[in-house]
Protein backbone atom coordinates (compact mmCIF):
# COMPACT_ATOMS: atom_id res chain seq x y z
CA UNK A 1 0.00 0.00 0.00
CA UNK A 2 1.18 3.45 -0.70
CA UNK A 3 0.72 4.49 2.87
CA UNK A 4 3.05 1.78 4.16
CA UNK A 5 5.57 2.76 1.50
CA UNK A 6 5.33 6.33 2.62
CA UNK A 7 5.73 5.07 6.15
CA UNK A 8 8.91 3.22 5.32
CA UNK A 9 10.25 6.18 3.41
CA UNK A 10 9.62 8.38 6.34
CA UNK A 11 11.33 5.95 8.66
CA UNK A 12 14.37 5.73 6.44
CA UNK A 13 14.46 9.48 6.28
CA UNK A 14 14.30 9.61 10.02
CA UNK A 15 17.17 7.20 10.38
CA UNK A 16 19.39 9.10 8.02
CA UNK A 17 18.60 12.31 9.82
CA UNK A 18 19.39 10.65 13.12
CA UNK A 19 22.76 9.57 11.77
CA UNK A 20 23.52 13.05 10.60
CA UNK A 21 22.56 14.40 13.96
CA UNK A 22 24.85 11.92 15.71
CA UNK A 23 27.72 12.91 13.46
CA UNK A 24 27.18 16.54 14.11
CA UNK A 25 27.05 15.93 17.80
CA UNK A 26 30.33 14.08 17.66
CA UNK A 27 31.86 16.98 15.81
CA UNK A 28 30.59 19.33 18.42
CA UNK A 29 32.05 17.21 21.19
CA UNK A 30 35.42 17.13 19.46
CA UNK A 31 35.34 20.84 18.97
CA UNK A 32 34.60 21.29 22.62
CA UNK A 33 37.63 19.23 23.55
CA UNK A 34 39.79 21.21 21.20
CA UNK A 35 38.48 24.37 22.63
CA UNK A 36 39.33 23.25 26.14
CA UNK A 37 42.84 22.38 25.08
CA UNK A 38 43.35 25.73 23.45
CA UNK A 39 42.01 27.53 26.44
CA UNK A 40 44.44 25.77 28.74
CA UNK A 41 47.33 26.49 26.43
CA UNK A 42 46.37 30.09 26.22
CA UNK A 43 46.31 30.35 30.00
CA UNK A 44 49.70 28.73 30.27
CA UNK A 45 51.24 31.03 27.71
CA UNK A 46 49.92 34.04 29.44
CA UNK A 47 51.47 32.87 32.69
CA UNK A 48 54.80 32.43 30.93
CA UNK A 49 54.57 35.90 29.50
CA UNK A 50 53.95 37.30 32.94
CA UNK A 51 57.01 35.57 34.35
CA UNK A 52 59.17 36.59 31.45
CA UNK A 53 58.18 40.19 32.03
CA UNK A 54 59.33 39.90 35.59
CA UNK A 55 62.75 38.62 34.53
CA UNK A 56 65.58 41.10 34.52
CA UNK A 57 67.52 41.76 31.35
CA UNK A 58 70.43 39.32 31.53
CA UNK A 59 68.57 36.39 32.99
CA UNK A 60 69.05 33.16 31.07
CA UNK A 61 66.05 31.76 29.33
CA UNK A 62 66.14 28.26 27.95
CA UNK A 63 63.75 26.51 25.67
CA UNK A 64 63.24 22.77 25.75
CA UNK A 65 63.37 21.49 22.21
CA UNK A 66 63.08 17.74 22.37
CA UNK A 67 65.82 16.52 24.73
CA UNK A 68 67.83 19.70 24.31
CA UNK A 69 67.70 22.73 26.51
CA UNK A 70 68.60 25.63 24.27
CA UNK A 71 69.59 28.99 25.56
CA UNK A 72 67.40 31.73 24.24
CA UNK A 73 67.42 35.47 24.21
CA UNK A 74 64.93 37.11 26.53
CA UNK A 75 63.58 39.36 23.82
CA UNK A 76 63.33 36.46 21.44
CA UNK A 77 61.52 34.38 24.01
CA UNK A 78 59.11 37.21 24.68
CA UNK A 79 58.35 37.62 21.02
CA UNK A 80 57.85 33.88 20.57
CA UNK A 81 55.50 33.61 23.47
CA UNK A 82 53.49 36.57 22.25
CA UNK A 83 53.17 35.15 18.79
CA UNK A 84 52.09 31.86 20.20
CA UNK A 85 49.43 33.56 22.24
CA UNK A 86 48.06 35.28 19.16
CA UNK A 87 48.04 32.07 17.23
CA UNK A 88 46.23 30.21 19.95
CA UNK A 89 43.58 32.92 20.33
CA UNK A 90 42.96 32.86 16.60
CA UNK A 91 42.57 29.09 16.70
CA UNK A 92 40.23 29.41 19.64
CA UNK A 93 38.05 31.83 17.77
CA UNK A 94 37.99 29.56 14.77
CA UNK A 95 36.95 26.60 16.87
CA UNK A 96 34.30 28.69 18.55
CA UNK A 97 32.84 29.63 15.22
CA UNK A 98 32.84 26.03 14.08
CA UNK A 99 31.10 25.01 17.28
CA UNK A 100 28.51 27.68 16.71
CA UNK A 101 27.86 26.53 13.17
CA UNK A 102 27.64 22.95 14.19
CA UNK A 103 25.18 23.76 16.91
CA UNK A 104 23.04 25.63 14.45
CA UNK A 105 23.11 22.68 12.11
CA UNK A 106 22.31 20.39 14.96
CA UNK A 107 19.27 22.41 15.90
CA UNK A 108 17.95 22.54 12.39
CA UNK A 109 18.46 18.83 11.93
CA UNK A 110 16.71 18.20 15.20
CA UNK A 111 13.74 20.25 14.12
CA UNK A 112 13.56 18.42 10.83
CA UNK A 113 13.67 15.16 12.67
CA UNK A 114 10.89 16.20 14.99
CA UNK A 115 8.74 17.20 12.08
CA UNK A 116 9.37 13.89 10.43
CA UNK A 117 8.52 12.12 13.62
CA UNK A 118 5.29 14.01 13.92
CA UNK A 119 4.34 13.12 10.39
CA UNK A 120 5.18 9.55 11.08
CA UNK A 121 3.07 9.52 14.18
CA UNK A 122 0.12 11.09 12.46
CA UNK A 123 0.32 8.59 9.63
CA UNK A 124 0.55 5.73 12.06
CA UNK A 125 -2.36 7.08 14.03
CA UNK A 126 -4.30 7.37 10.79
CA UNK A 127 -3.47 3.83 9.89
CA UNK A 128 -4.44 2.59 13.31
CA UNK A 129 -7.79 4.29 13.01
CA UNK A 130 -8.41 2.90 9.54
CA UNK B 1 -21.79 36.58 53.66
CA UNK B 2 -21.03 33.85 51.26
CA UNK B 3 -17.64 32.20 51.53
CA UNK B 4 -15.19 33.56 49.00
CA UNK B 5 -15.21 31.43 45.95
CA UNK B 6 -11.64 30.76 45.20
CA UNK B 7 -10.52 29.94 41.80
CA UNK B 8 -7.53 27.78 42.18
CA UNK B 9 -5.74 24.73 41.00
CA UNK B 10 -4.61 21.83 43.01
CA UNK B 11 -1.96 19.84 41.34
CA UNK B 12 -0.01 17.01 42.83
CA UNK B 13 3.63 17.90 42.70
CA UNK B 14 4.29 14.57 41.13
CA UNK B 15 2.56 15.67 37.97
CA UNK B 16 4.58 18.81 37.61
CA UNK B 17 7.91 17.22 38.32
CA UNK B 18 7.78 13.53 37.84
CA UNK B 19 9.64 11.87 40.62
CA UNK B 20 11.72 9.80 38.27
CA UNK B 21 12.96 12.78 36.41
CA UNK B 22 13.68 14.64 39.57
CA UNK B 23 15.76 11.77 40.81
CA UNK B 24 17.54 11.50 37.53
CA UNK B 25 18.32 15.16 37.56
CA UNK B 26 19.53 14.89 41.13
CA UNK B 27 21.85 12.03 40.28
CA UNK B 28 23.16 13.83 37.22
CA UNK B 29 23.96 16.86 39.25
CA UNK B 30 25.63 14.72 41.86
CA UNK B 31 27.78 13.21 39.16
CA UNK B 32 28.90 16.65 38.13
CA UNK B 33 29.61 17.45 41.73
CA UNK B 34 31.82 14.41 42.01
CA UNK B 35 33.77 15.43 38.95
CA UNK B 36 34.31 18.87 40.29
CA UNK B 37 35.35 17.47 43.63
CA UNK B 38 37.98 15.33 41.97
CA UNK B 39 39.25 18.31 40.12
CA UNK B 40 39.44 20.20 43.32
CA UNK B 41 41.35 17.44 45.02
CA UNK B 42 43.81 17.48 42.18
CA UNK B 43 44.32 21.17 42.55
CA UNK B 44 44.69 20.80 46.26
CA UNK B 45 47.41 18.25 45.65
CA UNK B 46 49.20 20.79 43.49
CA UNK B 47 48.95 23.36 46.21
CA UNK B 48 50.45 20.98 48.73
CA UNK B 49 53.28 20.09 46.41
CA UNK B 50 53.90 23.73 45.84
CA UNK B 51 54.18 24.39 49.53
CA UNK B 52 56.64 21.58 49.96
CA UNK B 53 58.69 22.91 47.12
CA UNK B 54 58.76 26.37 48.61
CA UNK B 55 60.05 25.09 51.92
CA UNK B 56 62.65 22.96 50.14
CA UNK B 57 63.89 25.82 48.00
CA UNK B 58 64.11 27.99 51.06
CA UNK B 59 66.27 25.44 52.81
CA UNK B 60 68.70 24.94 49.95
CA UNK B 61 70.83 28.07 50.21
CA UNK B 62 71.49 27.39 53.86
CA UNK B 63 74.49 25.25 52.95
CA UNK B 64 77.05 25.69 50.24
CA UNK B 65 76.63 22.09 49.20
CA UNK B 66 74.40 19.32 50.40
CA UNK B 67 75.38 15.66 50.52
CA UNK B 68 72.60 13.68 49.00
CA UNK B 69 71.80 10.38 47.41
CA UNK B 70 71.43 11.05 43.75
CA UNK B 71 68.93 8.93 41.88
CA UNK B 72 70.50 7.04 39.02
CA UNK B 73 68.05 5.66 36.55
CA UNK B 74 64.99 4.06 38.01
CA UNK B 75 66.41 1.80 40.65
CA UNK B 76 69.73 3.10 41.86
CA UNK B 77 71.21 5.91 43.83
CA UNK B 78 74.71 7.02 44.44
CA UNK B 79 76.04 9.46 46.96
CA UNK B 80 76.71 12.89 45.61
CA UNK B 81 76.69 16.55 46.30
CA UNK B 82 74.24 19.25 45.53
CA UNK B 83 76.16 22.39 44.58
CA UNK B 84 75.28 25.87 43.43
CA UNK B 85 72.53 25.67 45.88
CA UNK B 86 71.26 29.14 45.19
CA UNK B 87 70.50 28.56 41.53
CA UNK B 88 67.40 26.93 40.24
CA UNK B 89 66.21 26.22 36.75
CA UNK B 90 62.56 27.15 36.93
CA UNK B 91 60.03 25.76 34.52
CA UNK B 92 57.77 28.55 33.32
CA UNK B 93 55.47 26.62 31.03
CA UNK B 94 55.37 26.01 27.29
CA UNK B 95 58.80 24.41 27.34
CA UNK B 96 60.47 27.52 28.69
CA UNK B 97 62.98 27.43 31.52
CA UNK B 98 64.94 30.09 33.25
CA UNK B 99 67.67 30.42 35.85
CA UNK B 100 66.60 32.00 39.07
CA UNK B 101 67.93 32.39 42.58
CA UNK B 102 66.16 30.61 45.36
CA UNK B 103 64.49 33.77 46.48
CA UNK B 104 63.21 34.51 43.02
CA UNK B 105 62.14 30.90 42.71
CA UNK B 106 60.12 31.21 45.87
CA UNK B 107 58.41 34.26 44.38
CA UNK B 108 57.56 32.37 41.23
CA UNK B 109 56.19 29.53 43.26
CA UNK B 110 54.07 31.87 45.31
CA UNK B 111 52.56 33.42 42.24
CA UNK B 112 51.73 29.98 40.96
CA UNK B 113 50.16 29.23 44.27
CA UNK B 114 47.91 32.27 43.98
CA UNK B 115 46.66 31.15 40.60
CA UNK B 116 45.93 27.71 41.94
CA UNK B 117 44.03 29.15 44.87
CA UNK B 118 41.84 31.29 42.66
CA UNK B 119 41.07 28.25 40.55
CA UNK B 120 40.15 26.32 43.64
CA UNK B 121 37.86 29.14 44.74
CA UNK B 122 35.94 29.16 41.51
CA UNK B 123 35.66 25.40 41.61
CA UNK B 124 34.31 25.60 45.11
CA UNK B 125 31.70 28.11 44.04
CA UNK B 126 30.66 25.83 41.21
CA UNK B 127 30.41 22.91 43.55
CA UNK B 128 28.22 24.92 45.89
CA UNK B 129 25.90 25.82 43.08
CA UNK B 130 25.62 22.24 42.05
CA UNK B 131 24.98 21.28 45.64
CA UNK B 132 22.03 23.58 45.94
CA UNK B 133 20.69 22.29 42.66
CA UNK B 134 21.07 18.73 43.78
CA UNK B 135 19.39 19.34 47.11
CA UNK B 136 16.54 21.08 45.39
CA UNK B 137 16.05 18.17 43.05
CA UNK B 138 16.24 15.72 45.89
CA UNK B 139 13.66 17.68 47.83
CA UNK B 140 11.36 17.84 44.87
CA UNK B 141 11.74 14.15 44.30
CA UNK B 142 10.91 13.32 47.88
CA UNK B 143 8.01 15.71 47.92
CA UNK B 144 6.65 14.27 44.74
CA UNK B 145 6.98 10.84 46.23
CA UNK B 146 5.05 11.89 49.29
CA UNK B 147 2.29 13.27 47.18
CA UNK B 148 2.69 16.88 48.12
CA UNK B 149 0.18 19.01 46.30
CA UNK B 150 0.80 22.33 44.79
CA UNK B 151 -2.14 24.57 45.46
CA UNK B 152 -2.54 27.77 43.58
CA UNK B 153 -5.17 30.26 44.48
CA UNK B 154 -6.02 33.60 43.11
CA UNK B 155 -5.05 36.22 45.53
CA UNK B 156 -7.84 36.91 48.01
CA UNK B 157 -8.35 39.95 50.11
CA UNK B 158 -8.08 39.26 53.77
CA UNK B 159 -9.57 41.13 56.65
CA UNK B 160 -6.50 41.71 58.74
CA UNK B 161 -4.44 43.30 56.04
CA UNK B 162 -3.30 46.80 56.77
CA UNK B 163 -4.31 49.72 54.68
CA UNK B 164 -1.21 49.93 52.55
CA UNK B 165 -1.72 46.54 51.08
CA UNK B 166 -5.38 47.12 50.46
CA UNK B 167 -4.47 49.56 47.78
CA UNK B 168 -2.09 47.07 46.30
CA UNK B 169 -4.77 44.49 46.23
CA UNK B 170 -6.94 46.93 44.51
CA UNK B 171 -4.55 47.02 41.61
CA UNK B 172 -4.13 43.27 41.53
CA UNK B 173 -7.80 42.62 41.80
CA UNK B 174 -8.53 44.86 38.94
CA UNK B 175 -5.91 43.18 36.90
CA UNK B 176 -7.20 39.76 37.75
CA UNK B 177 -10.76 40.86 37.49
CA UNK B 178 -10.21 41.74 33.90
CA UNK B 179 -9.59 38.13 33.20
CA UNK B 180 -12.38 36.84 35.39
CA UNK B 181 -15.71 35.79 33.98
CA UNK B 182 -18.57 38.14 33.82
CA UNK B 183 -21.31 35.70 33.09
CA UNK B 184 -23.91 34.72 35.61
CA UNK B 185 -22.91 37.10 38.31
CA UNK B 186 -25.66 39.60 37.98
CA UNK B 187 -27.56 38.33 40.98
CA UNK B 188 -24.50 38.30 43.17
CA UNK B 189 -23.83 41.83 42.21
CA UNK B 190 -27.23 43.01 43.19
CA UNK B 191 -26.88 41.47 46.59
CA UNK B 192 -23.51 42.99 46.97
CA UNK B 193 -24.86 46.28 45.87
CA UNK B 194 -27.38 46.26 48.60
CA UNK B 195 -24.77 45.43 51.14
CA UNK B 196 -22.31 47.91 49.80
CA UNK B 197 -24.86 50.65 49.75
CA UNK B 198 -25.95 49.99 53.27
CA UNK B 199 -22.37 50.10 54.40
CA UNK B 200 -21.82 53.28 52.52
CA UNK B 201 -24.83 54.78 54.15
CA UNK B 202 -23.45 53.99 57.57
CA UNK B 203 -20.20 55.59 56.70
CA UNK B 204 -21.93 58.62 55.34
CA UNK B 205 -23.69 59.04 58.62
CA UNK B 206 -20.43 58.98 60.45
CA UNK B 207 -19.03 61.36 57.98
CA UNK B 208 -21.81 63.83 58.36
CA UNK B 209 -21.29 63.79 62.06
CA UNK B 210 -17.70 64.47 61.62
CA UNK B 211 -18.51 67.49 59.47
CA UNK B 212 -16.36 66.40 56.55
CA UNK B 213 -12.70 67.18 56.38
CA UNK B 214 -11.80 68.76 53.16
CA UNK B 215 -8.31 68.14 52.09
CA UNK B 216 -7.63 65.75 54.86
CA UNK B 217 -6.04 63.01 52.94
CA UNK B 218 -5.49 60.80 55.90
CA UNK B 219 -9.03 60.48 57.05
CA UNK B 220 -10.37 60.32 53.57
CA UNK B 221 -8.10 57.51 52.76
CA UNK B 222 -8.91 55.78 55.97
CA UNK B 223 -12.53 56.01 55.17
CA UNK B 224 -11.91 54.80 51.71
CA UNK B 225 -9.99 51.91 53.05
CA UNK B 226 -12.72 51.11 55.54
CA UNK B 227 -15.14 51.07 52.71
CA UNK B 228 -12.87 48.92 50.68
CA UNK B 229 -12.25 46.58 53.53
CA UNK B 230 -15.89 46.23 54.21
CA UNK B 231 -16.48 45.60 50.60
CA UNK B 232 -13.59 43.26 50.47
CA UNK B 233 -15.25 41.03 52.97
CA UNK B 234 -18.24 40.75 50.79
CA UNK B 235 -16.64 40.47 47.47
CA UNK B 236 -15.50 37.16 46.27
CA UNK B 237 -12.99 36.71 43.57
CA UNK B 238 -15.31 38.61 41.39
CA UNK B 239 -13.39 41.33 39.74
CA UNK B 240 -16.52 43.19 38.91
CA UNK B 241 -17.61 43.30 42.50
CA UNK B 242 -14.41 44.89 43.50
CA UNK B 243 -14.45 47.30 40.68
CA UNK B 244 -17.82 48.41 41.72
CA UNK B 245 -16.57 49.00 45.18
CA UNK B 246 -13.74 50.99 43.73
CA UNK B 247 -16.09 52.96 41.63
CA UNK B 248 -18.11 53.74 44.63
CA UNK B 249 -15.16 55.41 46.15
CA UNK B 250 -15.14 58.41 43.89
CA UNK B 251 -18.70 58.90 44.86
CA UNK B 252 -17.73 58.70 48.44
CA UNK B 253 -14.92 61.12 47.96
CA UNK B 254 -17.27 63.50 46.37
CA UNK B 255 -19.33 63.42 49.48
CA UNK B 256 -16.25 64.13 51.49
CA UNK B 257 -15.72 67.24 49.54
CA UNK B 258 -19.21 68.45 49.94
CA UNK B 259 -20.20 68.08 53.50
CA UNK B 260 -23.72 68.98 52.99
CA UNK B 261 -26.28 67.14 54.95
CA UNK B 262 -28.86 66.08 52.53
CA UNK B 263 -26.96 65.80 49.37
CA UNK B 264 -24.79 62.81 50.05
CA UNK B 265 -27.88 60.88 50.80
CA UNK B 266 -29.43 61.97 47.62
CA UNK B 267 -26.33 61.22 45.70
CA UNK B 268 -26.29 57.81 47.16
CA UNK B 269 -29.83 57.21 46.06
CA UNK B 270 -29.40 58.32 42.52
CA UNK B 271 -26.02 56.73 42.30
CA UNK B 272 -27.34 53.45 43.50
CA UNK B 273 -29.92 53.47 40.81
CA UNK B 274 -27.36 54.15 38.24
CA UNK B 275 -25.11 51.51 39.61
CA UNK B 276 -27.80 48.93 39.45
CA UNK B 277 -28.66 49.73 35.91
CA UNK B 278 -25.18 50.08 34.70
CA UNK B 279 -23.65 47.21 36.53
CA UNK B 280 -24.41 44.48 34.09
CA UNK B 281 -23.86 46.45 30.99
CA UNK B 282 -20.64 47.99 32.04
CA UNK B 283 -17.46 46.55 30.74
CA UNK B 284 -14.60 46.36 33.07
CA UNK B 285 -11.96 47.87 30.91
CA UNK B 286 -13.93 50.93 30.20
CA UNK B 287 -14.93 51.35 33.78
CA UNK B 288 -11.40 51.24 34.96
CA UNK B 289 -10.41 53.78 32.38
CA UNK B 290 -13.35 55.87 33.30
CA UNK B 291 -12.15 55.82 36.85
CA UNK B 292 -9.82 58.75 36.84
CA UNK B 293 -12.26 60.78 34.93
CA UNK B 294 -14.95 59.90 37.38
CA UNK B 295 -12.76 60.98 40.20
CA UNK B 296 -12.39 64.32 38.64
CA UNK B 297 -15.98 64.88 37.77
CA UNK B 298 -17.34 64.33 41.24
CA UNK B 299 -15.24 67.15 42.55
CA UNK B 300 -17.85 69.57 41.48
CA UNK B 301 -20.38 71.31 43.63
CA UNK B 302 -23.83 69.89 44.20
CA UNK B 303 -24.92 70.56 40.70
CA UNK B 304 -22.15 68.29 39.63
CA UNK B 305 -24.00 65.39 41.02
CA UNK B 306 -25.76 65.25 37.77
CA UNK B 307 -22.46 64.97 35.99
CA UNK B 308 -21.46 62.27 38.38
CA UNK B 309 -24.49 60.27 37.56
CA UNK B 310 -23.82 60.69 33.95
CA UNK B 311 -20.29 59.51 34.44
CA UNK B 312 -21.46 56.43 36.15
CA UNK B 313 -23.34 55.11 33.22
CA UNK B 314 -21.65 52.61 31.04
CA UNK B 315 -20.49 55.36 28.74
CA UNK B 316 -17.17 57.01 28.93
CA UNK B 317 -18.05 60.64 29.28
CA UNK B 318 -15.01 62.73 29.17
CA UNK B 319 -15.54 65.93 31.06
CA UNK B 320 -12.54 67.73 29.77
CA UNK B 321 -13.69 71.04 31.18
CA UNK B 322 -13.66 69.44 34.56
CA UNK B 323 -10.03 68.64 34.14
CA UNK B 324 -9.11 72.25 33.87
CA UNK B 325 -11.27 73.48 36.65
CA UNK B 326 -10.29 70.74 38.98
CA UNK B 327 -7.96 72.16 41.50
CA UNK B 328 -8.38 69.66 44.21
CA UNK B 329 -4.94 68.23 44.60
CA UNK B 330 -5.84 64.98 46.15
CA UNK B 331 -8.36 64.16 43.53
CA UNK B 332 -6.06 64.80 40.69
CA UNK B 333 -4.67 61.74 39.10
CA UNK B 334 -1.21 62.14 37.81
CA UNK B 335 -1.68 64.06 34.61
CA UNK B 336 -2.14 61.64 31.79
CA UNK B 337 -4.80 59.03 31.60
CA UNK B 338 -3.39 55.77 32.75
CA UNK B 339 -3.43 53.34 29.93
CA UNK B 340 -3.77 50.41 32.21
CA UNK B 341 -6.27 50.11 35.02
CA UNK B 342 -4.60 51.81 37.94
CA UNK B 343 -6.39 51.78 41.20
CA UNK B 344 -8.07 55.05 41.96
CA UNK B 345 -6.47 54.95 45.35
CA UNK B 346 -3.06 55.00 43.79
CA UNK B 347 -4.05 57.68 41.41
CA UNK B 348 -5.29 59.79 44.22
CA UNK B 349 -2.34 59.13 46.36
CA UNK B 350 -0.20 60.73 43.76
Amino acid sequence: MSSSMALRDLQRDLESKANDLAKIQKDIAKDHQLRKKYTIQLGENELVLKELDLLEEEANVYKLIGPVLVKQDLAEANANVRKRIEYISAELKRVDASIHDNEGQQNSKREAMMKLQQRLQSIQAGKAKA
Amino acid sequence: MEPPQTKGTVTPLASLFSEQEARKAASYVEERIREKREEMNRLQGFVDENDNLISLVKKLPEKLHHNIMVPFGKIAFFPGRLIHTNECLVFLGENYYTDRTSKQTVDVLRRRDKTLQSQIHSLKAEIDDFQTEASFFANTASEAAEGVLEIREEYEEEEEEDSGTVLQRGVEKEASGVTGGEAGEGEDKDDEFARIMSRLNELEMEEEQEEGEDGDDGSVEERELDVVKGLGDKTDDNGIGYEESVLEKPQYLQKEDQPRGGIPQQNAETWRDFQATSAVSRSKASSSVVGPQKIESPIQKPEAKFDTNKAFTGLIVEHTHNLETNTHGKMQPSGSQPSKPVSRFKAQRR
